[in-house]
C-alpha cells in the first residue's frame, strides 16, 4: 500500500478512536449524572465504545507502524507516540472497557469510568499533536 | 519546536477534535436510532450536543491555525488543495447544521413523548429516520473526510 493511504487510514483510526473515547466520556458522564437502572442495550453501549476504541487504536498502530517500517523512520517522537499509544490508548482502553462492563452491576465504579475516558481523550490527543510536529 | 511545528501540531490537535467529534456524534445517534423508548432516545440525543459542540471548537482550531499556517508557509490560498478544503468545510458545516436541525426536533419530539407516557412512537421513529437528515450528515461526515485526503494528498 502507498505511504499517502496508509498514512490516511492511520490517522482516520486515530480520529476514530478519539471520537470513540469522546463518546465513552459523555456517555460515563451522563449516567454518572444520572444514575438509574442498568437496562440492556444502554448498559452495553457503555462498554461497547470503549471496546470499541481499542480495536481503532490497534488498527492505527498497524498502519503506523507499516508507515514507519515503508519510510524507514526512527526518530524521538515516534517512540514517544508508541509509548502514549500502547500503555495510555491500548492498556487504557482495556481498562476502560473492563471498568464500564464491571460498573453496569457495581455502581460504585461507574465514577471512575468517565474521567479515565476524559484522560484518555488526552492523551489521544497528545498523540495526534506530537505526530503532526514531530518535536526533536 | 520551531513556529511551523507548534502551528502544525495545533492544527491537526484541531482537525483531530473536529473529525473525532463528529465520529461522536454519529455514534450516539446511531445508538439513539436504535432505542425505541423515548427518554432513552432524548437521553442520547441529548448527548450529541457535546460532541457538536467539541466539532465546533475543533473547527475553529483547525481552520483557524490552518490559515496561519497558509501566511506562515507562504503557500497562497489559490492552491487547489486549500481551495477545494476551505470549499469542502463550508459545505461539511452547511450539511451537519442542516442535518442537526432534524435531529433536535427529534430530541424535542422525544422529550415530550417521555413525559408523556414513554410509549415507543411511530412519529419518534420517523424524525429520527428521515432519511434526508441522514443523507445531509452522510455526507458532512464525508466532506470531513474528503478534507483529510485533500490534506494528506495535497492535489495540485
Amino acid at each position: 500500500m502507498r505511504s499517502d493511504t496508509l498514512l490516511f487510514l492511520h490517522v482516520l483510526a486515530g480520529m476514530v478512536a478519539v471520537g470513540g473515547l469522546i463518546a465513552t466520556g459523555v456517555v460515563a458522564l451522563e449516567r454518572r449524572r444520572r444514575p438509574g437502572p442498568e437496562s440492556g442495550r444502554g448498559g452495553r453501549l457503555a462498554w461497547q465504545l470503549p471496546a470499541g476504541t481499542v480495536a481503532a487504536t490497534i488498527v492505527a498502530i498497524a498502519l503506523g507502524e507499516g508507515l514507519a517500517g515503508q519510510e524507514d523512520v526512527s526518530a524521538a517522537w515516534l517512540d514517544v507516540s508508541r509509548g502514549l499509544t500502547v500503555f495510555g490508548l491500548v492498556v487504557g482502553g482495556v481498562v476502560l472497557a473492563l471498568l464500564a462492563r464491571l460498573a453496569r452491576t457495581r455502581p460504585r465504579l461507574s465514577g471512575a469510568v468517565a474521567p479515565l475516558a476524559g484522560a484518555l481523550v488526552l492523551v489521544g490527543l497528545a498523540v495526534a499533536f506530537v505526530m503532526a510536529a514531530k518535536p526533536a | 519546536m520551531s513556529t511551523v511545528q507548534w502551528l502544525l501540531g495545533a492544527h491537526v490537535l484541531g482537525a483531530f477534535l473536529f473529525v473525532s467529534g463528529a465520529v461522536a456524534a454519529g455514534a450516539l445517534q446511531t445508538a439513539a436510532l436504535r432505542r425505541e423508548r423515548p427518554s432513552e432516545i432524548a437521553a442520547l440525543l441529548s448527548l450529541t450536543r457535546v460532541a457538536v459542540a467539541i466539532v465546533g471548537a475543533g473547527s475553529l482550531l483547525a481552520v483557524g491555525f490552518g490559515a496561519w499556517l497558509v501566511e506562515e508557509l507562504q503557500l497562497g490560498w489559490d492552491r487547489t488543495w486549500i481551495s477545494a478544503a476551505l470549499g469542502l468545510f463550508l459545505a461539511s458545516s452547511l450539511f451537519g447544521g442542516l442535518g442537526g436541525r432534524a435531529a433536535r426536533h427529534a430530541r424535542h419530539l422525544a422529550e415530550r413523548l417521555a413525559t408523556e407516557g414513554d410509549e415507543p412512537s411511530r412519529e419518534l421513529s420517523r424524525a429520527l429516520a428521515d432519511p434526508i437528515a441522514l443523507l445531509l450528515n452522510y455526507g458532512s461526515f464525508l466532506a470531513a473526510l474528503a478534507i483529510l485526503a485533500l490534506m494528506i494528498w495535497k492535489p495540485a
